[in-house]
């Protein structure tokens, strides 16, 4: 069954992602997940982190984007792209170990039979922007300190909000990033607003599935990106009867896969490949995801009442 | 010789057929046409007979038999049975040589329109159901009343009277009420006329009719439905020779 | 309460019209013995809708008093979860209908009138004691408990279904009718429904819905005949779901194989219910096997799957509101374009060339509906047949010249 395979691959992957770097394993500074730089003995970095930081990101003088010098930023984008392209945004569900994190936290509410927090299409419709003015934001505050002297302390914006640099360190059985820093008013104001984004986002994650994925700026980066990837996630307009199964067992309630009627691509902004809607469409071969035109795992109606009647 | 069988809700059509040799056209030696009455296969074996002595044969020179209609399961002699909506394209087929694409058929229980392709296979077809309005059992009844025959329907202009019963049985008493009043009797044929043609074009619709339109069956002889039909349907509206003969001589050409 | 006095002609007209039922039963279930693929694992499908023409000696027969309801919206994972047998308000008895009280129009949907007759208060069931779930499904359905007298008197719950499916203010309502019943069912029934025991009966009917797939899988491919298909899907209104799923696999275990020479088809429209199989038979004698259909008491019984993401209240109750919502393609709904979808799924899958609608005369939305799915299903090149017919045996002969016709457009 694919959820299993799912859930047994970002098993694997989080393991390796968050205690790979003991057994040697280094993938870099630029993995299109978030494995987070300030967990010690983690086998890569996100590429976010590299997008904030000076001289290979954004915090870099205008000047140096006309110079030679703009190789030590195109140079970990190649590598991200590298990474990125094959799996495109399989890489959220399959491999990203927050991911994994925010699903062991539905695990237990579903245990306690706890309802999941159900946000309208409109709620949801207002909230899809907010990824991307993270994205500008993460982009544009490390550009102001290197061009404008905005004060250095607001470096590395989203990491210091990024409800995962509290919260992937525990892994390793790191506390000290739940603290407020009062070195000055800049830097109280970061932890103090990472505090109270981790309790929300906990909070959130336990009442809702993937509820940071919502607001994750790497989504946001991908979904410009999918084009040059070869995943596709597509559905066939005319044999889908309306069912509605795809939007109820997605995991961020996508309503578009269901709602459409001309497009062959489904592959919205806020899918993550998880492919639960695949498992869930009772009409053969409606919804596909394909890799370089090759069927990943198409719908079909045998699996499905083998799949639910075991459930 | 062939023999194809008709047999129809009121009439039993009878058609004996010599295929032609190297390349000449088929030819009709025989036909008859008889009201159907009980004892269908009966009467079906006497007629056969009656053909046989008219033109000289005997039953060992037949060399096959269709048979197709309504009563087409009550005929146990024959070899072939194929229902009257493939012969019936079939015939028209054959004597138009495939030029026919829509034909109407008004049978004396039904009415048909069926699309056919050049090599006369049925790609779409419309019947009426239980109701006999439209049909030639309409006529049939109507020329009773009138005391005219059905050849005599064509009418020249006149001012047709409005009939507006459709069903054939309060149509009756409508035209007996109308003789009374004194009208015309050639206005009253005329509305009549309309008032089939109004039915075949609703069952018709306004999509099924293409290409070259035929029209078959007993009423086909009639001039002045085919006149209202045209009127009703749009279109030109050829009719074959004959053309209560269609479905039994088609039954021989269905594969 | 003091019976009132019967009209002798009435009492008589009842008399009569219970032997015609019977003998319409009988001749059905005759029919269907004496066909060469008959076997025994049919048997107990057969007893059961030969009963369900009998509410009275149904519902005496049954252990705990079922639930009457109409149609498919209201799910049945609700009643077993609260331990409420079923009768499947639903008959295709002809001369049942002769017993419909007067006030009903001469053109009337033929299994309301039948079953109007079925229900008719001097059977000797008090219908008073008798408790209804309905759906206000098509507008015959909406208004049938008043023209059978029915309302004010019975106990009947409605659910008022939501003409749309594809916005969330219907979802929602409709999820609030789902939740309404389950309360109206806890206190019909042996008290509070837990998400547990409703998971269990989801579960179970998942099983059941398996099983039902791997019939449908056979009846597709021609290892099973149409009249078997039909038999087994129209019982399992009637049957506790365990005692259906057995009889599904030992059936499945017995069946014989079979030649098939007849051309596939699909058929689709108003629906068909015991003992009218007539257009079932008709179609087999033209050379013609149902091979898929698309009808609510055929293959649509269980009108979509039900997933869900968690065991709480709240998701598997909306589990269960959209597959009898969202999932049905029922033609009362008015975002119903998206039902050819369904279709063109089968014909594709299947590769059938033909397709028969069926329409019972006085269905209005499936009437209108045909028209519309004509002209789409003829501009993709298939075969299109409508039959409108009734209950009636007289307009048989007429039917077979069509469908003899349409037969040979199929081609071999």
């Amino acid at each position: 069954m694919v959820e299993s395979l799912r859930l047994f691959c970002q098993h694997i992957s989080f393991l390796i992602m968050i205690y790979g770097g003991r057994l040697g394993i280094r993938l870099g500074n630029s993995l299109p997940c978030f494995t987070c730089p300030y967990v010690s003995g983690c086998a890569g970095h996100c590429y976010l982190m590299v997008l904030q930081r000076s001289s290979v990101g954004f915090q870099t003088a205008f000047d140096i984007f006309f110079s030679g010098a703009v190789f030590n930023i195109l140079w970990p984008f190649a590598v991200f792209l590298l990474f990125f392209i094959p799996l495109s945004k399989l890489w959220c569900s399959w491999i990203c170990p927050f991911c994994l994190v925010q699903d062991w936290i539905s695990l237990v509410r579903k245990k306690f039979y706890i309802r999941e927090m159900i946000l309208t299409r409109k709620t949801r419709n207002n909230i899809k922007p907010v990824k991307y003015i993270l994205l500008v934001l993460l982009i544009t505050i490390p550009l102001a300190i290197a061009n404008f002297n905005l004060h250095s302390d607001w470096a590395l914006p989203f990491c210091q909000i990024c409800p995962g640099k509290p919260i992937l360190p525990l892994f390793q059985g790191n506390w000290s990033y739940f603290h407020i820093n009062y070195t000055n008013g800049i830097t109280m104001a970061f932890s103090f607003l990472s505090m109270v984004i981790t309790g929300g986002m906990l909070v959130g994650m336990f009442f809702r599935e993937r509820f940071f994925c919502m607001f994750c700026p790497m989504l946001a980066l991908m979904h410009l990106l999918k084009a040059i990837s070869p995943v596709r996630f597509e559905k066939k307009i005319h044999t889908c009867t309306g069912c509605g199964n795809c939007e109820r067992s997605c995991p961020v309630d996508i309503p578009d896969v269901h709602l459409e009627k001309v497009k062959k691509n489904v592959l919205t902004q806020d899918c993550m490949g998880c492919m639960s809607c695949v498992e869930a469409c009772p009409a053969d071969h409606t919804l596909t995801f394909k890799w370089f035109g090759f069927r990943l795992f198409s719908s079909s109606r045998s699996y499905l009442s083998r799949k639910w009647s075991q459930k | 010789m062939e023999i194809g069988i008709d047999v129809g809700s009121t009439g039993i059509k009878i058609v004996f057929v010599v295929p032609g040799k190297s390349g000449n056209p088929d030819q009709v030696v025989w036909k008859i046409v008889m009201p159907t009455k009980p004892g269908q296969s009966a009467l079906v074996n006497d007629l056969i007979q009656q053909g046989l002595t008219a033109i000289g044969e005997s039953p060992s020179g037949i060399e096959k038999t269709c048979v197709t209609g309504y009563g087409r399961k009550l005929i146990q002699s024959t070899n072939h049975v194929v229902d009257e909506i493939w012969a019936n394209a079939a015939g028209i087929t054959y004597l138009t040589r495939g030029r026919a694409r829509t034909l109407i058929n008004v049978g004396g229980q039904d009415v048909k329109i069926i699309k056919l392709t050049e090599s006369g296979q049925v790609t779409d077809f419309k019947m009426n159901d239980k109701c006999a309005a439209g049909t030639g059992r309409f006529f049939e009844i109507a020329a009773n009343i009138l005391d005219t025959p059905l050849d005599d329907f064509h009418t020249k202009d006149i001012e047709p009277v409005n009939i507006n019963s459709i069903c054939a049985v309060f149509a009756e008493s409508e035209i007996v009420s109308l003789l009374a009043k004194g009208v015309n009797k050639f206005s009253i044929i005329k509305g009549i006329n309309n008032a089939v043609a109004r039915r075949i074009a609703a069952l018709a619709g306004n999509g099924i009719l293409d290409g070259d339109v035929y029209i078959d069956g007993g009423p086909a002889n009639n001039k002045g439905l085919v006149e209202s039909l045209e009127d009703q349907l749009l279109c030109d509206i050829k009719v074959v020779e004959e053309p209560q003969f269609t479905v039994a001589l088609g039954s021989l050409y269905v594969d | 309460m003091t019976q009132p006095e019967i009209n002798p002609r009435l009492l008589r007209l009842q008399l009569k019209t219970r032997e015609q039922i019977k003998k319409e039963t009988c001749d059905q279930a005759a029919k269907i013995k004496n066909r060469d693929d008959y076997i025994k694992a049919l048997d107990p499908f057969l007893e059961s809708l030969a009963l369900s023409l009998f509410p009275k000696k149904f519902i005496e027969k049954a252990v705990i008093a079922p639930v009457m309801t109409m149609c498919i919206q209201a799910p049945m994972e609700l009643f077993s979860a609260a331990g409420l047998p079923v009768f499947k308000l639903a008959c295709g008895s002809h001369a049942a209908g002769n017993l419909a009280p007067l006030q009903f129009p001469a053109l009337t949907c033929p299994m309301i009138k039948s079953l109007a007759g079925l229900l008719d208060p001097q059977s000797g069931l008090d219908l008073t004691r008798q408790r209804f779930v309905i759906p206000t499904t098509c507008d015959w359905v909406v208004k049938f408990s008043e023209l059978t007298g029915l309302y004010g008197k019975a106990d009947i719950h409605f659910m008022e279904l939501p003409h749309l499916r594809e916005n969330e203010r219907s979802s929602r309502r409709w999820l609030e009718e789902i939740q309404a019943l389950k309360s109206w069912l806890e206190k019909a029934g042996q008290g509070k429904i837990t998400p547990k025991a409703l998971h269990a009966a989801i579960q179970c009917h998942a099983k059941a819905f398996e099983l039902f797939a791997r019939l449908i899988e056979l009846k597709r491919s021609q290892l099973m005949p149409a009249i078997h298909f039909a038999l087994i899907a129209n019982a399992f209104a009637y049957q506790d779901i365990n005692f259906w799923k057995d009889n599904v696999r030992n059936y499945i275990d017995n069946l014989k194989p079979m030649e098939n020479t007849l051309a596939p088809v699909l058929l689709i429209g108003s629906p068909i219910v015991f003992p009218n199989y007539k257009l079932l038979h008709l179609m087999e004698n033209a050379g013609m096997a149902v091979a898929a259909d698309d009808i609510c008491s055929l293959e649509r019984i269980f009108p979509g799957a039900v997933t869900f993401e968690d065991k709480s209240e709240y998701a598997l109750l909306r589990a269960l509101a959209e597959r009898n919502h969202k999932a049905c393609t029922c033609p009362t709904f008015a975002d119903n374009e998206r039902r050819i979808n369904g279709i063109f799924n089968i014909l594709e899958k299947e590769q059938i060339k033909g397709i028969i609608f069926h329409v019972l005369k006085g269905c209005h939305p499936y009437e209108m509906e045909s028209g519309m799915l004509e002209t789409q299903l003829k501009k993709k090149g298939y075969r299109f047949l409508k039959i409108e017919t009734d209950y009636v045996k007289e307009d048989e002969q007429n039917i077979v010249t069509r469908l003899e016709a349409f037969r040979r457009t199929l081609g071999s």
